[in-house]
Order: C-alpha cells, then structure tokens, then sequence
C-alpha cells in the first residue's frame, strides 16, 4: 500500500519537492502536484463546509476552494502572518490552496525516503503522509495529497 | 462563454471604477460600453439557446423499440418540447435522460399482466416532460408503474456495504430512494441490456451535477416514480442582487426575489414562535440570514433590509443588513469539494476581485 502511495505521488528518488513549514516542522509535496504559491488573499468564508474548509478565492477569475492544512491535519490553527502563503495544487481534477505557514524553497531529495508507517507509530493523520524525506538532516515530511484533498467527504 | 463571462466582470469593474472617478467622458463611454456588452450578451445567449426537442426527438422510437423488446405496452408523452437550453447543456443530457428512459421503462413499468392483476390499465405510461421553472429548466422523467421500494433499497444498500444497518434505518423513505443514486448501485434482481448494471444511477447524477444541475426523485409504490432533473437556464451570467450580511456578501439571483422593503425592528411580528412580517395583508415568514449561515456577528445595524424571494408558490422574506444593488454576474460552481452543499448553487467573482456566495433560495427555505 505503502508503495503504492509513494508512486502515485511520485516519490521516487531525487525527486523535486516544495517544502513549506506548518509551526515549526518542515513538509513538502511534489513540484509536479503544485501549480503556484500566492499570497494570502481574502478568504470568502462558505457557511456549512467542513471546519478544515476556510472559504474560496478568486484565483483569476475562477474559484478555487482553500483549506487550512493545519487543521486538515490535526495540528492546532496559528493566526496568519505575513509569511503564510497559499500553495495551490493539483491532484486528479482537483485544484484546492493550501494554507500553510511559510514557504521555505524547493529542494531536491535524493534517496529513498523513509515509510512514514514504520518512523511514526501509526496515529490518526497518519494516513495523510506519504513518506519523509531526508535533506542533510533535514526532514521533509511528504504529504499524501489524494487523502489530504481527494478524500473529504464526511471526515 | 467563457469569454463573455470574463467580458462582463471586466465591464462591471470598469463600472465601478467609473463611479469613484465621476469622470463625465469616461461614464458615457461606459453607459455606451455597457449597451454594447448587453446585447452582444443577449445574442450570444440567443445563439446559444436550442430547444430540448433537438434532443427529445429521439426518445419516441427509442422507447418504441426498447417497449417491443421487453414485450410491454408503452405509451410516451412527451411535453415541453420547445424549452430552450444552452447548447452545451443540451449536448451533455441526452444520455442521462436516455438511462432515465431505459430505467422506468425496465424496472418501473410492469408487464401488462401484471399491470392488469394490480387493476391498472394495460398500457404503461411514461412521461418526458421539460418546462421553466424560475431561473431553472426542470425536466422530468415519470412512469406509472410499480414504484421503488424503499425497504429493498435500505437492503440492498447494506448488502452491498455502502451503509450500515444503523445507517439504513436512520433514513427516511425518501432519502433510502435516493441511495440509487450512489455509485455501484443496481436493483434489478437479473441484468438486461437496457438497464441494471450498477454503473447507472450514479452516472447520471454526476453528468447533472457537472451541469451545476440537480437530480432527484420521487416514488410511491405502485403508483410510479418521478425522475426530476434541474438544470440551470443559463451556464453563466445572470442579473441578482447583491447583499451584505455583517462583513460578509452574498448574491440572491433577480429571478427569485420579488420585491426589497425596509422595515423598522418592531415590524417583525411572531407567530407561534415563528418571525414574520405583514406585507400588503400577506404573512410572510422571514429568515434571518445571519444565523441560518452563522455569520460572525460584527456589528449592529438599525436599519433592517428584507428581501422577498419566492421557489414555487411560497414566499420568505430574507433579513440582511444591507443591499449593494443589482448586477449582472458569472456563476462559478464551487466545485467537487463542495459538493453536497445544497445552500449554494456556486460563487461569483465580483468587481473588486472578492467571491461572493449565490445563495441558492428554494434550499434556503426549506431550512
């Protein structure tokens, strides 16, 4: 399953991927699955969406839904700052913005990265994890976005 | 279609930027501009158009040939037939009504014989029928035949482990029926060319709801089901109100409001509990928008705005704190992850680049 995983999001070695930081850990998802990073715009809340759901913007004339990563995964909300950023991805036909902290750069990860079921004892949110990368020592924990914004129905 | 949509957000922003400026030239550019942008519109829409006959007129002998093969008597009513729609609405639902068809006509009407020990008449009837209904065209696929079952739907459901049991007794028998509408859902005890292959019901819904239409349906048993497709009258650009609630807009389209009044806080009267207003001697229930759609509480306003909307024959009147006016805008859908969210039939860019929310007010009523 695991592997599975990891190809469909590309996790294959050397692979590009933008890293972003949700508090203080660093993630990343693939250069493949991103389309642009933006700064925080006004959010139109949608009344009666899923609390992870902060609203939709307008994104050059279309809508594009926006959902706080950090509560999409488990981790407690930060106010927003100058440095938060809206990573706009695409997965299937899905096009969603992610609000993250900060965006760092986008860095290459050579080798195969780590099963996350093995590094992290299974917790909840875990199942929206792919892997996690290792830069110098840096962790990049990859996100499995086909969980994160395919899979929201009743969750 | 696109294009016009973008055209007219560019006009209405002009607009505004116009009224800041009160520049006498440039607003009779714009009053020009504007008459010039709304009958390229009106042309556009006008080509566009098609009669749902282009598609409807091949049903008759489908239902012909496919009654001949199932050895049941059919008879096909067909009305409605000079509706018109967008074309690209028109090319994308005739396979949807086509399974619709296939459908009543296998699993809806009965055999003869069997019709004739129920003590209905031999011939089965099946209706197709299109008409306008508000800024929407409703078509409508009925038979007369036996009806779905609830009962077997919650059964087969659960078989099939799409809910659980808990699930299936929690529902109503109206929301059991529409579990057909999941995917990988069939209820034919034995499958036949024309219908029963599980990969139906859910088919269509999708092709509806990628049209930013709608699909239900209605069944009493043995007395027949009611297949009812809504679709919007036009894919893009419609006239609607625009309101403020708090901090927050929100669009209303023109077709469903009747008329805005402004009235004091101590015209709301109660009636059993319930918020209404008087107006010219009808009672009229309002909605609060504020807290039907939770919107954070920023300030108090004096005054009170009521919008009077209609969705078929009844009235609300919908409280907000200001209207900003009428305008023309682009409807954007709001997209898979909102689906299932009924309160709103999409979003709107409007001219200061922010997304408005249209509310969709039949839904809004029902609340």
């Amino acid at each position: 399953m695991a592997n599975e995983e990891n190809k469909k999001n590309g996790m294959d070695e050397g692979m590009q991927v933008v890293a972003f930081k949700l508090r203080d850990e660093e993630y990343g998802v693939s250069i493949l699955n991103v389309q642009e990073i933006r700064n925080l715009t006004d959010i139109t809340r949608v009344p009666f969406a899923a609390d992870f759901i902060k609203g939709v913007i307008n994104l050059r004339g279309s809508v594009l839904p926006v959902i706080d990563l950090k509560q999409r995964l488990g981790l407690a909300e930060t106010p927003y700052t100058e440095n938060t950023r809206i990573v706009t991805v695409n997965i299937d036909d899905l096009h969603v913005g992610m609000l993250v902290d900060a965006v760092t750069e986008v860095l290459t990860i050579d080798g195969k990265p780590i099963d996350t079921k093995k590094a992290i004892n299974d917790r909840s949110g875990s199942r929206f994890l792919s892997g996690i990368g290792n830069v110098d020592g840096r962790l990049i924990i990859m996100l499995n976005l086909e969980e994160i914004i395919g899979n929201t129905d009743g969750k | 279609m696109n294009l016009m949509g973008e055209l007219v957000i560019n006009k209405v922003r002009l607009e505004q930027i116009g009224q800041t400026h009160r520049l006498a030239e440039l607003t009779e550019t714009l009053e020009q501009m504007d008459r010039v942008t709304t009958d390229l519109q009106n042309i556009v829409m006008k080509v566009r158009m098609v009669p749902v006959s282009a598609v409807f007129n091949r049903f008759p002998r489908m239902v012909r040939d496919i009654s001949k093969e199932l050895n049941k008597e059919i008879n096909l009513t067909v009305e409605g037939e000079e509706t018109e729609l967008d074309r690209t609405v028109i090319d994308e639902i005739g396979d949807p009504i086509m399974h619709l068809l296939r459908n009543s006509l296998d699993h809806g009407v009965e055999h003869p014989d069997e019709r004739e020990a129920k003590g209905k008449p031999r011939t089965g009837e099946v209706g197709l029928i299109a008409r306008h209904e508000g800024n929407n065209v409703v078509i409508m696929v009925t038979d007369d035949g036996a009806g779905i079952n609830a009962d077997i739907i919650r059964k087969k459901a659960v078989e099939k482990g799409m809910i659980s049991q808990e699930e299936a007794d929690k529902l109503d028998d109206a929301d059991a029926v529409r579990l057909v509408f999941l995917p990988g859902f069939s209820t034919a005890e034995k499958i036949t060319d024309i219908s029963g292959r599980g990969v139906g019901m859910d088919v269509v819904r999708s092709k509806i709801e990628a049209l930013s239409g709608h699909v239900d349906v209605e069944t009493k048993i043995d007395e027949g089901s009611i297949f009812k497709i809504k679709l919007p009258l036009t894919l893009a650009i419609i006239q609607a109100m625009l309101v403020k609630v708090q901090e927050e807009m929100y669009a209303i389209p023109l077709g469903s409001i009747d008329s805005t009044i402004n009235i004091q806080p101590t015209d709301i009267k109660t009636v059993r509990n319930k918020e209404v207003i008087v107006l010219r001697g009808e009672i009229i229930p309002i909605i609060r928008m504020e807290e039907t759609l939770q919107v954070p509480h920023v300030k108090d306003s004096d005054e009170i705005f009521v919008v009077v909307v209609h969705a078929g024959e009844a009235k609300a009147g919908i409280v907000v704190d200001n209207l900003i006016g009428q305008q023309e805008i682009v409807i954007k859908t709001l997209g898979n992850l909102f689906a299932g969210l009924k309160m709103f039939s999409g979003a709107t860019v409007l001219g200061d680049g922010r997304v408005a929310l249209i509310l969709d007010v039949a839904t809004m009523m029902q609340q």
